[in-house]
């Protein structure tokens, strides 16, 4: 289900600012364009029979840039707008679920796919949703151990099992 | 006629029983995702894809062509008895729909949203049957050139249409090529953008990327969200409409497909322009037009036929020209190219029996849609009742199996979870996602048209104004991106739409 984009946790609009975050972005899109137009001239951009390998990122590259550049123009000199954007709980919430979900998928190739996903599963539910252990821990093993059975023994989709101890030993 | 023929032999591929399971699958999934929270078409379509890498190709494809259709109908259940538009084409369903909820009448709304979806789908469909064979016979006529001047205009419209800003839009789609542009280059064999990386020489893979974009940036949006509201669960009994909300829905039937189908054909319009365009029409053409906003059944009715037109008739950009007219349908076009499929005039001469079984499972499919959905709206309500933080772990849960399973690595599990922030950033500044989307799945195809004109012309970019048609679809791309220069408005309700 799609909503919209504004969520609902973003009711508390934070005071008027223009947010550090928006620099760090257009900073980020200014890099990524700089490092594409670097690494294009090592590409070739011309060659006898036209167009080079770096050709089209150069073009691309050149674009991002300049439209990078009058958005900053227009972020300078365009009335600021009330900021909507997360507040600082919901911000610890994503920063944490990001973080939860890369060592998952770091560790997931090493304690296998099961454990791993018990292990995401009872840390979302019994911090995030709030639930009782024994519920958490229901619904973790039918996810974790359900979801392995119905992907990799049903579908026939392999999902990796554990490499090291204990896990090699427990089978999963 | 032949194209009866055509449709006939399309129908013996898609009544097989094993097809006809992938089609019933589709629309189920569809239902599903459309009523699940953090989870839209695109996404849901893109996390699907590598689950069909085992299949044939045409099972493959119906079954997520009915995971598209079919979220359309999922989204109108919530739209109706939640007051929360399940999917953006749906929003406007919230209006009467819940009105009608609120008076007993939500299981009736329901009722008539499906067989409305049934119309307007399967009127989009024969549309599609009678477009396909003229409009692929032009396609194979066009060359490289001309080829590259569709895309643009095809992607100008797109970003032209998007979001609030159209630099923003156009940084979005600009990204969406540079991506495409990371791996082997298709002509010299080199390597671009790689950084070492062998898991890259391949390219970026496009279902992580999307998969993130659209689904975990959504999760991660919703998180701290307050809980949902329950949802009224309607009995057997007030699932059927009475006698006059049919006799009233009619009228609103025809204009939704007429509506649907127009602006299904054009690039960047989307389901939820068109559901809105109907709420209008029929605001200024129902006989009961004071009743709209009070729980009027046309305004269920005409947007809802509208959305499922819009859904079929975006197909026949893709099947004849192999342009894709939406973000969910550019993921649609990924599933057809990696199943070595390229949608588009040659289909219809190489695979026509493939094309035509998908077009066969269309009207199929909007059956399966219509007979199995209506009795199972208790089911659908019943899961909304998860509550929503629990819904969220387990959808982060497939997230993590579907982009998993693309290539057996978690180098694209970290690749989805990358995009899910960088889609979480870019819908905090208002950076549409669409265009990366179209741009990511026809960059490839880009870069070739281009270099094969070039090619064709041995480096004269001339040959893009000395072929009449390629210059004129160039110029028409480049009317429509400066078009914000001419002081030209976007409709409002594109500026909000999250497919855009």
């Amino acid at each position: 289900m799609e909503t919209t984009q504004s969520p609902v946790h973003d009711e508390t609009a934070l005071p008027a600012q223009r947010p550090v975050s928006l620099w760090i972005w257009l900073g980020i899109m200014a890099f990524i364009s700089v490092y594409a137009i670097y690494g294009s001239f090592g590409l070739r951009l011309w060659t006898p029979r036209g167009p080079g390998p770096g050709f089209f990122p150069f073009v691309l590259a050149i674009a991002i840039l300049g439209m990078t550049i009058i958005w900053f123009v227009q972020s300078l000199r365009d009335p600021v707008e009330a900021s909507s954007g997360s507040t600082g709980t919901s911000m610890r919430h994503i920063v944490i679920s990001v973080a939860t979900l890369v060592i998952v998928a770091a560790a997931m190739e090493w304690i296998g796919f099961r454990a791993a996903i018990l292990l995401f599963l009872l840390y979302e539910l019994l911090v995030n949703a709030k639930l009782a252990w024994w519920k958490a821990l229901i619904i973790g093993l039918i996810a974790s151990f359900g979801g392995y059975w119905l992907f990799n023994d049903f579908l026939g989709v392999s999902l990796p099992v554990g490499k090291i101890p204990p896990f090699t030993w427990l089978g999963i | 006629m032949d194209v009866f023929a055509d449709l006939l032999g399309g129908f013996a591929t898609a009544l097989t029983p094993q097809n006809l399971l992938f089609a019933l699958i589709g629309c189920l999934v569809g239902t599903l995702i459309g009523v699940l929270p953090g989870i839209g078409p695109v996404a849901g379509v893109a996390l699907l894809i590598p689950l069909t890498l085992n299949l044939e190709p045409t099972g493959a494809i119906i079954m997520l062509a009915a995971i598209f259709y079919g979220t359309a109908y999922g989204g109108t259940i919530t739209s109706v008895l939640l007051n929360t538009p399940g999917e953006a084409a749906s929003a406007i369903t919230t209006i009467d729909g819940y009105q009608m909820t609120k008076k007993g009448r939500g299981g009736a709304a329901l009722t008539i949203a499906a067989v409305g979806s049934f119309v307007g789908g399967v009127i989009a469909t024969i549309l599609l049957v009678f477009a396909a064979k003229p409009l692929s016979t032009f396609g194979l006529k066009i060359g490289p050139p001309e080829f590259f001047g569709l895309m643009v205009v095809g992607i100008s419209l797109l970003v032209a249409l998007a979001g609030k800003s159209m630099i923003r839009a156009l940084i979005s789609g600009f990204l969406g090529l540079l991506i495409a542009m990371i791996g082997i280059d298709p002509v010299f064999g080199a390597p671009r953008f790689t950084f070492g990386v062998p898991r890259l020489l391949d390219g970026v893979s496009f279902v992580a990327v999307i998969v993130g974009l659209f689904g975990l940036s959504e999760v991660l949006s919703g998180l701290g969200a307050t809980e949902a509201k329950r949802p009224v669960v309607p009995g057997m009994r007030g699932l059927l409409p009475n006698r006059t909300e049919w006799k009233r829905s009619v009228p609103a039937f025809a204009r939704g497909t007429v509506i649907g189908s127009a602006l299904g054909l054009i690039p960047g319009m989307t389901g939820s322009v068109s559901a809105l365009l109907s709420y209008g029409a029929e605001r200024k053409f129902s006989k009961y037009r004071n009743e709209l906003g009070t729980g009027a059944v046309e305004g269920v009715a005409g947007p809802e036929t509208s959305n499922n037109a819009h859904a079929n008739a975006a197909l026949i950009p893709l099947f004849t020209l192999g342009i894709p007219a939406s973000p969910t349908i550019a993921v649609l076009m990924g599933a057809f190219l990696q199943q070595g499929l390229t949608p588009g005039p040659t289909l219809f001469v190489e695979h026509a029996d493939i094309a035509w079984g998908i077009i066969a499972s269309l009207f199929i499919g909007n059956v399966f849609l219509l007979v199995i959905n209506v009795p199972l709206i208790r089911i659908w309500t019943s899961i909304l009742l998860i509550p929503e933080k629990i819904l969220s772990a387990l959808i982060m849960l497939f997230l993590i199996i579907g982009s998993y399973t693309i290539n057996y690595s978690v180098f694209d599990v970290f690749v989805m979870i990358l995009f899910g922030v960088v889609g979480l950033v870019m819908r905090r500044f208002d950076m549409p996602l669409a265009p990366l989307v179209l741009t990511l799945v026809l960059g490839p195809m880009m870069e070739q048209s281009l270099r094969e004109s070039l090619d064709i012309s041995q480096g004269d970019f001339s040959i893009f104004v000395t072929r009449p048609a390629a210059a004129i679809l160039l110029g028409i791309g480049l009317l429509i991106a400066i078009s914000p220069l001419l002081k030209i408005r976007k409709p409002a309700a594109l500026q909000e739409d999250v497919e855009t």
